[in-house]
């Protein structure tokens, strides 16, 4: 997913302009010396002086400001990065509740799924990556992996 | 002195357990390696949430014997299938799928995998000298010399860069930029947590390490709708066959490319895979036969292979003698390090010697392994690859998920994941390197701590950096490497205008 120099510039500058901004509110060292603020702003502004570049040399190029380019990439391919992040989202808000083994369940069997793994294998799998994982982390290397309804 | 370290360090490397984790990690390499999509990197960011609950020995020993057999590994798709198992392996696919085309595939992976023991133990032998005596010259350092080292370090890791040099300080001034989240040094002040605790400490590593080399490597495998290959066949009955001829034919090169590619792995940000296209290129450049390269000649294979591996060591150099890493991958390393409270610089070489000298034999065990390991590698190259990607790369994501959880159980971590994970996926696709911001990361708060520290100790006086000779000297060696880019630059107004 290909996005044009032009408007990687810009948003680095816009960026950077927000940092500056932001950054005029944290306190200063005694006598007025930069203390906090100094390191994020130096690199706001070479993030500016970055982006100036990009946009430069996406100008003399002649590109269009916004090119979204996703000829690199099929539909599908699309919907499969979607899912995995869709799945990381589903793990971060439903762990807790539904416990580590059902949640990697799920999200390794649905995703085995949709990437057309045959059935069998895809239950198969799911319960031993499953299971796997839970031995590693929270057996041997004592994480305490959420519970959640699995352990009721 | 030194047969006393050597002897402890060979009895914590000795025991069952270290030896165990050894092996395990030695088949994960090799696993890794060899399945394309999936890179050395990624494996230590995969590596690190399991190693952090272990002793340091252990866990520096996997990560280094993991690294050796991951970098051979990435040669055997290469051979099989034309797709390079890790970026290290690029330069020679090429060079090696026309040697198979001819049925030579045997000759190939045999030479691949004896050069890469060669390779690694010269990259050993240079660290392991090298090491102690530029320890000597850190121990005199200060905080005006460290902040010199990690801008020396931070350029050197955005002039390496292959493609636009612009885009590789993009990607520096991200890494740097997520340091400066967290409370800071002068103050002690939250800077850009918008109220959330978690994030009063920083980024946490191990998490955006993950995301960046792993979630990401995740998405770019999922999005090529083809989730296979189709497999050349090797007969590996005679694996050896030839490759005295090849060794004998071409030591002055092993031995050049030995040396190219441990300078490489030293030179901050540059690793195995610029290594390798280096020595491959001099190889061309001095060859007698330079118009077989490219037509299936083992000549560069020779060069490349060695080169890679021998990087690998060269890279741990100034990671452990400064704390400056030398590749993506002791970048890992010293994080990691900082978070167990071990501080990689001299002092190390003073207070652990023992971790030390068990680094050095990790090494040279690890690459003396390497040939056997990676002979049953070749035998079973075809089976590994027929592992089917589409049930990998959910698996992989599991773990993600889950290691980046157990550093501090909490799914705070887990976010951070996915969202430098989608931050380095569309860095990559717009080729901005991940590397230096990777960097960027370990070193941004060494750099700014550094500083704020010199700055209030001489009340604002910036010409203190200068005052100590060596500080000096590191401060002109900075100041010449930003100007580089404009030389080139302004040699390049000349050529075109004499055209």
């Amino acid at each position: 997913m290909r996005v044009s120099n032009t408007s990687i510039g810009l948003v680095l500058i816009v960026f950077a302009g927000a940092v500056l901004f932001y950054t005029r509110t944290f306190p200063t060292l005694e006598k007025g010396y930069p203390g906090p603020s100094l390191f994020p702003n130096v690199l706001a502004v070479l993030f500016i002086i970055a982006g100036i570049t990009l946009v430069a040399q996406g100008v003399r190029s002649g590109e269009r400001i916004i090119t979204f380019d996703t000829s690199g990439i099929t539909r599908s391919g699309l919907i499969n990065i979607l899912l995995v992040l869709g799945a990381i989202v589903f793990y971060i808000y439903l762990s807790d509740f539904l416990g580590f083994q059902i949640t990697s369940f799920i999200l390794l069997f649905s995703l085995m799924k949709w990437l057309r793994v045959f059935t069998r294998w895809s239950l198969v799998m799911a319960c031993g990556v499953t299971l796997a994982i839970y031995l590693l982390f929270a057996k041997m290397l004592l994480v305490p992996l959420p519970w959640g309804l699995w352990g009721w | 002195m030194m047969l006393e370290h050597i002897h402890t360090a060979i009895l914590l490397i000795a025991k069952p357990y270290v030896l165990l984790v050894i092996v395990i990690s030695a088949v994960y390499g090799l696993f890794v390696g060899a399945i394309p999509g999936l890179t050395a990197t990624m494996a230590t960011a995969l590596l690190v949430p399991v190693t952090f609950f272990m002793d340091p020995v252990p866990a520096l020993a996997a990560i280094v014997t993991m690294e050796a057999m991951a970098i051979f590994a990435g040669d055997i798709p290469g051979a099989l299938v034309r797709i390079p198992g890790t970026p290290s392996s690029a330069a020679y696919v090429e060079e090696s799928y026309a040697l198979t085309l001819q049925g030579k595939a045997s000759l190939v992976l045999g030479v691949d995998v004896t050069v890469a023991a060669i390779g690694g133990l010269i990259g050993a032998i240079i660290l392991i000298l090298l090491a102690p005596m530029l320890a000597e010259v850190a121990m005199k350092f200060t905080s005006f010399e460290y902040f010199w080292l990690a801008c020396i370090g931070l350029s050197c890791a955005v002039l390496v860069t292959k493609g636009s040099l612009i885009k590789g300080m993009v990607s520096l001034l991200i890494g740097l930029f997520m340091t400066t989240v967290g409370v800071d040094i002068t103050l002690g002040f939250p800077r850009f947590t918008f109220g959330i605790t978690d994030f009063l400490n920083g980024f946490n590593f191990i998490p955006a390490m993950i995301g960046m080399f792993g979630v990401s490597e995740v998405m770019r495998n999922v999005s090529s709708g083809d989730l296979s290959f189709s497999i050349a066949s090797v007969k590996t009955e005679k694996l050896f066959v030839g490759i005295g001829k090849v060794l004998r034919k071409y030591k002055v090169n092993i031995g050049r490319a030995g040396l190219v590619g441990t300078f490489v792995g030293i030179l901050p940000g540059a690793g195995a895979d610029i290594g390798a296209w280096i020595a491959y290129a001099v190889s061309k450049r001095f060859s007698r036969e330079a118009e077989k390269f490219g037509t299936g000649h083992i000549e560069g294979i020779v060069d490349a292979g060695t080169a890679n591996n021998a990087a690998l060591g060269g890279a741990w150099v100034p990671a452990l003698v400064f704390g400056i890493p030398g590749d993506s991958i002791t970048a890992i390393v010293i994080g990691v390090l900082f978070m167990k409270g071990l501080r990689p610089g001299p002092m190390i070489f003073q207070r652990t010697p023992e971790i030390l000298y068990a680094v050095y034999i990790a090494f040279i065990l690890a690459n003396l392994i390497l040939i056997p390991f990676g002979i049953l590698a070749i035998k079973g190259g075809s089976q590994m690859l027929r592992v089917p990607r589409n049930m990998l790369m959910p698996a992989i994501l599991m773990f993600c998920i889950v290691g980046s959880f157990a550093i501090n159980n909490t799914t705070f971590d887990v976010g951070i994941m996915l969202g430098t994970g989608i931050l380095a996926y569309f860095m990559e696709a717009n080729d901005i390197p991940v590397a230096p911001a990777v960097l960027g990361i370990v070193l941004g708060r060494l750099l700014e701590d550094s500083f704020m520290v010199s700055m209030i100790k001489s009340e604002w006086d910036l010409t203190v950096f200068f005052h100590r000779p060596i500080g000096a000297v590191l401060g002109v060696i900075t100041i010449f490497l930003w100007a580089s880019p404009f030389f080139g630059f302004l040699r390049g107004r000349g050529r075109n205008r004499k055209a």
